[in-house]
């Protein structure tokens, strides 16, 4: 058996609540017309039924042959016209399961609703999806309940231009799935072009030490003031590492607070040590 | 008597290697060495691409930031200099650190 989906639902729980009394009255479809005409005007098809009967013939729909339906709605107790909330026309696929609801729009005060398939709609919404379609009535009203009233059959015909239009979307159907395209990710280079230009820029780095110790550079004068620079050289490299485990993971504010803890001992140290050394003569 | 190109290079290496101070010397070098990792990184970006952008700005900005750093110590502790600058050598080197600690932790926000 298949499952209800879409107004079928939302007839299902209108029934429901009537039955649990949460509504007051019923909602009674009465003279319920229907007719298929063709481009002429000649009736190809006409039927005029009371609830809760249905009609056995199943009549061929073109986008040529529009299918009308008019019917009024009245309060099974009180016999007055009903001014409904919703006034659906269902037609549910009977292979596929896929709905579309068409609404029947209300025609004077009379209490009279209409709903007629135009060329435009029937290209709109079955030109891509001929087959044979179950029709109900789907009528609901915040006062009086709802009323689920199957018709029917009827078949929509395939278009005979043939024409390529893209699936038309239901009105109130399902949407087409939503395929996500996740960006493409970027084409990397080489492993060894990498590696050379890594040495690349190690290279540079071993040259400048080595041309250093050629001229000359050396420590010894750390020894002649070696508590305030060592101490000073060490919490720039605190400094350093703390940049390291910035990048690494560490937050801003937590890498702000330590580097604000860090800045007075290495002001301090590295006043101490640099006024030293120009007192020293180093 | 007549030069060439190479006499005068020749000539200005000598009269760098003679008359240019040790400490000037070092930071010359430091210099090169920021100058020849700046060009290392722009010859991969060019040769293999952009991607990741961040990295690559984070990287060449180092390098030339280290390098106007190192120019402005090196002007800074030139003796020539000494009656535009009132503060010592010292002095300058604590203001070159001062710039570097920021600028490490500026490259390390940008690399990502």
């Amino acid at each position: 058996m298949k499952l209800a989906t879409g107004y079928w639902k939302a007839a299902a729980a209108a029934v429901a609540m009537l039955s649990l009394g949460l509504v007051s009255g019923a909602i009674v479809a009465k003279d319920v017309n229907i007719k298929v005409v063709d481009r002429t005007g000649d009736k190809l098809f006409g039927k005029q039924l009371e609830y809760p009967a249905t009609f056995d013939k199943v009549p061929k729909i073109q986008s040529t042959t529009p299918l009308s339906i008019s019917f009024k709605a009245e309060t099974a107790d009180a016999d007055t016209p009903l001014r409904l909330d919703q006034a659906l026309v269902s037609f549910q696929h009977t292979a596929t399961g896929n709905e579309v609801a068409l609404p029947a729009k209300a025609v004077g005060k009379s209490g009279v609703f209409k709903m007629e398939i135009t060329r435009k709609l029937f290209r709109k919404h079955f030109d891509s999806a001929p087959g044979k379609y179950n029709v109900a009535l789907v009528l609901g009203s915040y006062t009086e309940g709802g009323l689920f009233y199957k018709l029917g059959d009827v078949f929509m015909a395939e278009s005979s231009s043939k024409s390529q239009t893209s699936v038309a979307s239901p009105g109130y159907g399902p949407k087409e799935e939503i395929r996500h395209r996740f960006a493409e990710s970027q084409r990397m280079p080489n492993v060894v072009v990498s590696l050379v230009f890594s040495c690349a820029v190690v290279v540079p780095l071993v040259v400048l030490l080595a041309v250093w110790a050629r001229l000359g550079v050396n420590v010894d004068n750390l020894q002649k003031e070696a508590a305030g620079s060592i101490a000073f050289l060490g919490l720039v490299a605190a400094y350093m590492s703390l940049a390291v485990a910035y990048w690494v993971g560490v937050k801003l504010f937590p890498t702000l607070a330590y580097a604000l803890v860090l800045a007075l001992p290495t002001f301090v140290t590295g006043r101490y040590a640099l006024s030293k050394r120009i007192q020293k003569g180093i | 008597m007549s030069t060439t190109t190479a006499d005068i290079f020749s000539r200005l290496a000598r009269d760098y290697a003679d008359e240019t101070p040790l400490r000037l010397k070092v930071i010359d070098t430091y210099m090169v060495f920021c100058v020849a990792v700046g060009l290392a990184q722009f010859a991969y970006c060019l040769l293999v691409g952009t991607f990741p952008y961040n990295a690559f700005l984070a990287g060449f900005g180092s390098a030339v930031a280290c390098f106007v750093f190192a120019a402005n110590l090196r002007i800074k502790t030139n003796a020539k200099n000494a009656s535009q600058f009132t503060g010592t050598a010292e002095s300058a080197f604590a203001e070159f650190v001062f710039c570097h600690i920021t600028l490490h932790f500026i490259v390390a926000n940008f690399l990502g």
